[in-house]
């Protein structure tokens, strides 16, 4: 009996185990599914799609969070490989004449990860791009035509050869690195980064630091009010560069055989000067300083001013 | 003579000069219905105040057209930005947009303001060569020149204030549509930029005149417009 009663306790206690570690076996099996459902709805859908475009097109992309990557290639058409967050409504890719446009559709008015989209598109080499996004952050290589990008806080990576790059962004940084005819860029406190070649260069801050090495600059506009400007590079024979600054430092490294006439005026910052003769207090009192002097043929001009950001002209 | 606003409304239905200054500029484009045009020729017939007002608006938009195109006009966004506001509401750049009206009051004082400035900037930088005086520069021409740079000076600060001020209210009236993290980013840099303007000021109070200084507060006015316009016109986050 006892053994029986503990045997019965016993079944009972293997039976109760039994179906305790059945509802936990179900349980879990149920949480699997509901955790696999949830993830398959937060990871949302991946669309491909490939449609012709012509070899000089234009290529619009309109994206709000995530990331767009942009490549070019050497094909007549257009793909994109688009991983959509399930807040996305939907992918739109319209083609006709010579524009192609991708547009991320969201679902009224979406926050947070799940209204992002991460998108990678393939491009004809000679499309002209115009990229537009809020916190997405983009980067694009290897795309020949104009390519214009404008961003709120994403950061904007451009690499290759361009005629004209157009770039603008609020807090995002600029990086852009590559052979291009023309660059304008423009942030309010993110840095902008150049490297590589340039003719034609406008880039302005307010709070972000501009950092230039390039070679070749023919025409340069570089502006911050605090951010400090870096230029470093060989210029252009005839080039014709204005940087100005309030309160950022505005360095520029060349090499002696630059030839350029120099004017450079402070209100209250300091001036060195390892290319030519030092400056001179613009009167006896008040704290501004002036350079002007002439290197080589005197060919290029060279104009700098700030009310309290230090100037310094170095040797590279 | 023209009538007073009141004296003419309470005459007759004919629109009076308030009415007619508006439509001004719709009638040069030719946006008016014939009934309108017709109703605002009546009115210039009779009112040389509201004709003038027109070929002093004639003559600007032709000396604007005259501007050579290497000019740095204020870029005209609006071109740019209106389709997006009809044509995709919820798209991927959906959100509320400012008031347009506001927004085009700011850039049509920003459009004038470059213009302004255009016309300015050449003769803030036009240098006054007192070492070789030519025959007709005599003290009182460099005296005046300086006078009517101070005057030109002026004016386009104003111009610049007023841009700024209609910025203002376009962005503040909407900036709940803004993310909190870029509206810190740009409220600091607003920031940024009014201390430069505020430093300027100053140092242009002890040196009044002062070329360069001029040259950087016009700079500041500009980047600060560029910055406001920018959030206006774009920066409705999602």
């Amino acid at each position: 009996m006892k053994i029986r009663e503990i045997s019965h306790g016993d079944t009972l206690a293997r039976e109760q185990g039994d179906v305790m570690a059945s509802i936990r076996v179900h349980l879990l099996i149920a949480s699997c599914g509901l955790l696999m459902l949830a993830a398959a709805a937060a990871a949302g859908s991946e669309v491909e799609r490939r449609v012709p475009a012509r070899p000089d097109g234009l290529v619009t992309v309109s994206n709000v969070a995530g990331s767009v990557t942009v490549v070019g290639w050497n094909r007549d058409e257009v793909e994109v490989i688009g991983y959509l967050g399930h807040r996305v409504e939907e992918l739109e890719i319209d083609s006709s004449g010579r524009v192609t446009d991708i547009e991320v559709e969201l679902r009224g008015r979406s926050h947070g990860s799940d209204s992002s989209a991460r998108l990678e598109i393939r491009v004809p080499q000679g499309s002209d791009l115009d990229i537009e996004v809020v916190s997405a952050e983009v980067e694009v290589s290897d795309v020949h035509g104009d390519v214009t990008i404008e961003t709120v806080s994403g950061s904007i990576d451009l690499e290759g050869t361009s005629k004209a790059a157009d770039l603008e962004s609020v807090s995002g940084s600029i990086n852009v690195e590559g052979n291009f005819d023309r660059l304008d860029a423009e942030s309010v406190s993110g840095r902008i980064r150049v490297r590589g070649e340039a003719r034609e260069v406008e880039l302005s801050t307010v709070s972000g630091e501009l950092e230039l090495r390039v070679d070749g600059i023919r025409r340069g506009d570089l502006s911050t009010t605090s951010g400090s400007i870096e230029l470093v590079g060989k210029l252009d024979a005839r080039a014709e560069i204005e940087a100005d600054s309030h309160s950022g430092r505005v360095e520029l490294q060349l090499p002696p055989s630059t030839s350029a006439r120099f004017r450079v005026s402070t209100h209250s910052g300091r001036i060195s000067n390892e290319l030519g003769p030092p400056a001179e207090r613009t009167s006896r009192y008040g704290p501004g300083r002036k350079l002007e002097f002439e290197l080589g043929g005197g060919d290029g001009r060279i104009t700098i001013d700030t009310f309290s950001g230090s100037v310094s002209l170095r040797r590279r | 003579m023209c009538e007073t606003p009141d004296m003419r409304e309470t005459k007759s239905p004919e629109p009076s000069c308030r009415q007619v200054d508006p439509l001004l500029d719709d009638l040069i484009d030719g946006q008016l219905s014939e009934g309108q045009q017709e109703a605002v020729r009546r009115h210039l017939a009779g009112c040389q105040a509201c004709r003038e007002q027109l070929a002093s608006l004639e003559r600007l938009l032709d000396e604007v057209a005259a501007l050579p195109r290497a000019v740095e006009v204020p870029r005209d966004l609006w071109s740019d930005i209106e389709p997006r506001l009809t044509e995709r509401p919820m798209a991927a750049t959906s959100g509320r947009w400012p008031d347009l009206r506001q927004v085009a009051a700011a850039l049509l004082f920003m459009t004038l303001g470059g213009v302004l400035t255009h016309f300015v900037q050449p003769a803030l930088r036009r240098p006054v060569d007192v070492s070789n005086p030519q025959p007709s520069t005599t003290v009182q021409t460099v005296e005046l020149m300086a006078t009517e740079r101070r005057a030109d000076f002026a004016l386009a600060e104003a111009d610049y204030l007023r841009a700024k001020e209609a910025l203002w209210s376009a962005v503040y009236s909407n900036r709940q549509d803004v993310s909190p993290v870029t509206r810190d980013v740009v409220e600091r840099n607003l920031e940024v930029i009014d201390q430069a303007i505020r430093e300027l000021r100053a140092a242009l109070h002890v040196d009044p005149g002062n070329h360069q200084l001029e040259n950087l507060l016009l700079g500041q006015h500009r980047t600060e417009i560029d910055l406001l316009q920018r959030l206006a016109l774009r920066t409705s986050e999602i």
